[in-house]
């Protein structure tokens, strides 16, 4: 009895310290959850807030044991990382709670490019950090936790790949390729790191050393034959190899039917060839296979989503863009397709909430912050009842018009001077694949109708009229292929020039095809082809097409006026800010020569440039202009024109 | 006093948005050929590029203002149309780095960006399969490194040896007159060297040093004339490797910059490369390397023979 009691007794102890260490670790976030706030200072007495930290850092918290060589080895990577790239949006804090002269030690010997914060006790706990000693914990937007890992050795490898994935798709390819190489240089065998790598030479457009590298990774047997696999077909895909992509994606979902990524291939592949049923079952697969890292689980699940959308089931994309953002939520396309989603059902209030999102994740993603603008514009509309009911009747006036098939009614008795240039643009088409971002071809109308507009010279229409009357009218995109009837939308809105065109995703590459037509007289002014290559170039690309536009109006359609006054050395001009004025222009004035009569037939010369006037300044439908050069003294009605040549 | 014009123009220029004194980057007037929107967009590009923190905001309808600091840099930018398809620049520095240098450095960045961006397909592929003359292999040892310390810190560029009895002609930027160098011949020998006459406008300087050199390049056999889409050759030292060779195609006709006839060329140059000697497939000297557009390893430009000769003349233009 006795005995037993004592049993019962050590039983009790013994049960109470296995509850006490429960309670000890059992409180370890796991990924999804939110961790927990703290604050902690350095051993300069700084403070340091978790919550502070912004969206679009990623937190690598560092809990380790400054005493113990072993635990300090990530850490040392780490920061010799941190030494070589300036990436402010990658935050690592090296949290201890060891007696302070061992972390004294430590900063002294290893001089960290981060702080070490010094825990009494409590942050450990909460992230159950303190019976294996290192755990590492990636915190991301909104205070998740993205990742835990627990131990050294094998484990640092581990999360060192997995930092390189989330830095890729944080679109750092540079140090992504870095992490990568780091891990290599500790295990050259490590097929995870070098698949990374090849991940990264491939989204900056180095296919042929991604091919390398995964030629490489498939001649490992077991799983480096699959890794390498899938992604040379991922690069064949990119290249353009459909055939051998298709047969190499086959080749992996044979060997290892619980990876994803390869019917993703497969799926873009078939997609482009119009197949989008076959397509769509790729789809299915591929987001319901458990083997994917949680970038390619997110590309599969966003491309799922941008599927259902271009059928119009937003519900069911918005569903998968969700589920994409929570495996990985640096993959800000997501997030930005989402917003694109509800705009069009009309829905701006959540569409601006999901754009500003995404442009807080990734502060450098310009297109969702254009479409955080333009939504934020669309708001203030809906709210501004005045300009409501003006668009309105606008709106109304053009959709008779268009009805009744009349022109813009244009009494004008003077055909010498130039009428305000209006410019349309009709959404470009989108075609060939399924590209990551939803809205392409919005985003890349508004940006060049920005800058167009930015240059004074034309007046693009607004946007939102031209959404309102194709409403209105019940016109479709796929109306609007037909040339007719954009001709005759543009003859009505007055606009002189429609931009059309279309969009092509390509293996590897966006191509634009824009066609300038002029309304009056139907003839294509300009065409003009332009490859954007990689999405972080297209900002370049596109100020590049404004500039040949602007180019090509400026030649096709110079301003003419007419010498209102000489006075001086000056004269006043009857173009100003309303025709496409810009102050700088220079404007020849003009001389009609005499026509020749040679036998019976009257030859007309080119007229005679007489003077060289550049503007200096310029007004609502006038301006003055600075007398350059002249043969002979200006007078009234002299005849202006711009001159095109390039400065 | 010429500053503080500069400083007083500029501070009407800007209409008084900064009390910055900085100095006002010359050529103000000069356009650059690109709208408004893209400039701006280049320049901040820029910038943030050199990590300078970028603030912008608009004065004027058209007017495009930037403000932007780093450390002890601060720039003042206004960028305002110049007809649709130009716009000019006013900008104003002020800080550690010398003004005018800097001024420099953001224009050609522009020119080289806008140059870069129209579309001239070089005939670059076929270009690698062309050999060197044997007559410019000739030539390597004329070649020469040459460091020097600027205010701050050490530069090296190339030069060649002019006079064997110790005359090397070279860039002049980054230099003062009288200035001490170091001049290392191909062989790996250095010997000390002082600048001897300095011409910033043309950009060229003599270096004197007391040793005679065993080859030299004559200038009295030299080309000036060269031919669109002609092969030239430069040896230099570039990133300090002696007798680097580089092979180029003049790609442009003579453009004047800062009043200065200059060669266009498609050819890798990198820091180091000025004062590399050129030469046609004939071992001729035809021109020297001035540097770079900023942006880009591949479009230089040339010093052609006519100024160099012009500046050991000592002419006055």
């Amino acid at each position: 009895m006795r005995y037993t009691n004592t049993t019962l007794r050590v039983a009790g102890l013994v049960m109470a310290f296995f509850w006490s260490t429960i309670a000890l670790a059992g409180a370890q976030p796991v990924a999804g959850q939110k961790g927990p706030d703290f604050t902690l200072n350095d051993a300069k007495g700084s403070p340091y807030v978790l919550s502070a930290l912004k969206n679009h850092q990623m937190a690598v918290l560092f809990f380790f044991d400054a005493a113990s060589r072993p635990s300090q080895e990530g850490l040392a990577y780490l920061d010799s990382l941190r030494k070589r790239f300036s990436d402010n949006n990658l935050v690592v804090w090296a949290i201890t709670m060891s007696p302070s002269g061992a972390v004294a030690r430590y900063i002294k010997q290893a001089a960290p490019a981060f702080p070490v914060l010094l825990d009494p006790g409590a942050v450990s706990d909460q992230y159950g950090a303190k019976a294996i000693l290192p755990t590492v914990c990636v915190i991301g937007p909104d205070r998740k936790v993205l990742d835990v890992f627990q131990g050294g050795g094998k484990t640092t490898e581990v999360l060192l790949v997995r930092l390189a994935e989330r830095t890729l798709s944080r679109k750092e390819t540079l140090m992504a390729k870095a992490i990568s190489d780091t891990v290599l240089a500790k295990n050259p065998d490590n097929i995870e790191a070098k698949a990374v790598k090849g991940y990264a030479e491939m989204k900056s457009g180095n296919l042929k050393d991604a091919e390398t590298i995964f030629q490489d990774v498939a001649a490992q047997p077991g799983k480096g034959e699959v890794l390498g696999q899938e992604g040379l077909s991922a690069v064949y895909a990119e290249k353009g190899e459909d055939e051998k992509a298709m047969a190499m994606a086959d080749q992996v979902t044979r060997k290892a039917p619980k990876r994803g990524f390869a019917h993703v291939v497969k799926a873009n592949v078939l997609y482009r060839q119009n197949k989008k049923d076959a397509a769509k079952t790729e789809f299915k697969k591929a987001v319901n296979k458990p083997e994917s890292s949680p970038h390619q689980r997110a590309v599969a699940l966003n491309k799922y989503g941008r599927f259902y959308a271009s059928v119009g089931k937003h519900e069911k994309a918005r569903e998968l863009y969700d589920q994409a953002v929570a495996v990985d939520p640096y993959f800000v396309e997501a997030t930005a397709n989402k917003g694109m989603s509800y705009q069009r059902e009309g829905q701006w209030d959540q569409a601006l909430a999901a754009y500003r999102k995404a442009s807080g994740i990734d502060t450098t993603d310009s297109f969702a912050a254009l479409l955080a603008r333009k939504a934020q514009e669309m708001i203030e509309l809906q709210k501004d009842a005045d300009k409501r009911k003006q668009i309105d009747a606008l709106v109304k006036d053009l959709a008779e018009r268009y009805r009744n098939q009349q022109a813009n009614p244009t009494a004008n008795e003077d055909e010498w001077t130039s009428r305000p240039l209006v410019f349309a643009f009709v959404d470009f088409q989108e075609k060939g694949g399924l590209a990551d971002r939803d809205g392409m071809s919005t985003i890349l109308t508004t940006q060049l109708a920005d800058h167009l507009n930015a240059s004074g010279r034309v007046k693009v229409v607004d946007r939102v009229v031209l959404a309102r009357l194709l409403s209105e009218l019940n016109l479709g995109s796929s109306d609007l292929a037909d040339p007719d009837t954009a001709l005759r939308l543009g003859r009505v809105m007055a606009a002189r020039i429609m931009g059309t065109g279309t969009l092509f995703t390509m293996p590897g590459d966006t191509l634009v095809n824009l066609r300038l037509v002029d309304t009056e007289t139907s003839a294509i002014a300009k065409t003009l082809t332009r490859q954007l290559g990689p999405e972080s170039g297209w900002n370049k690309e596109l100020h590049r097409l404004n500039r040949e536009i602007l180019a090509a109006i400026v030649t096709s359609y110079p301003l003419q006026g007419y010498v209102v006054q000489a006075l001086g050395d000056q004269a006043l001009i009857n173009l100003g800010a309303d025709q496409g004025m810009v102050q700088g222009t220079r404007l020849d004035v003009l001389e009609e020569t005499k026509p020749i009569e040679y036998k019976g037939r009257k030859l007309q010369g080119l007229p005679k440039v007489v003077a060289q006037l550049e503007v200096i300044s310029v007004e609502t439908d006038l301006c003055h202009a600075r007398i350059v050069k002249k043969e002979r003294d200006l007078k009234a009605d002299d005849k202006v024109r711009e001159n095109a040549s390039p400065i | 006093m010429r500053l503080i014009i500069a400083c007083h123009l500029a501070l009407l220029i800007t209409g008084g948005t900064s009390a910055l004194g900085g100095t006002l980057c010359p050529d103000a007037q000069k356009q650059f050929p690109a709208p408004a929107s893209e400039v701006v967009e280049i320049i901040s590009g820029w910038l943030t590029g050199q990590g300078y923190s970028v603030r912008r905001d608009y004065p004027r309808p058209g007017y495009v203002h930037l403000a932007a600091w780093k450390s002890q840099n601060e720039w003042e930018i206004t960028v305002r149309p110049q007809s649709a398809l130009a716009s000019v620049a006013t900008m104003i520095h002020e800080g550690a780095t010398p003004s005018i240098q800097a001024c420099r450095r953001l224009r050609e960045y522009v020119d080289g960006y806008l140059l870069g961006t129209t579309p001239i397909p070089p005939p670059r592929a076929e270009r690698r399969h062309q050999t060197v003359p044997t007559v410019v292999l000739d030539r390597i040892e004329t070649a020469v490194c040459i460091h020097a310390r600027s205010r701050q810190q050490e530069v090296q560029f190339s030069g060649f040896v002019v006079d064997p009895d110790g005359l090397v002609l070279c860039t002049a930027h980054d230099l003062t007159g009288r200035q001490r160098v170091t001049v290392t011949f191909y062989d790996g020998v250095s010997v000390p060297g002082i600048v001897a006459r300095l011409d910033l406008r043309r950009d060229l300087a003599l270096v004197e040093f007391p040793a005679s050199a065993r080859t030299f390049v004559s200038l009295s056999s030299g080309r000036n004339l060269l031919g669109m889409g002609e092969s030239v050759f430069s040896i230099g030292c570039p990133n300090n490797l002696r007798g680097t060779l580089a092979l180029g195609t003049i790609n442009g006709p003579p453009r004047l910059v800062d009043d200065q006839p200059l060669w266009q060329v498609e050819m890798d140059i990198y820091p180091g490369s000025s004062g590399s000697p050129v030469f046609d497939a004939r071992g001729q000297l035809v021109a020297m390397v001035k540097g770079r557009y900023r942006g880009t390893s591949t479009v230089g430009f040339l010093t052609p023979l006519e100024t160099i000769i012009a500046f050991l003349l000592n002419e006055n233009e």
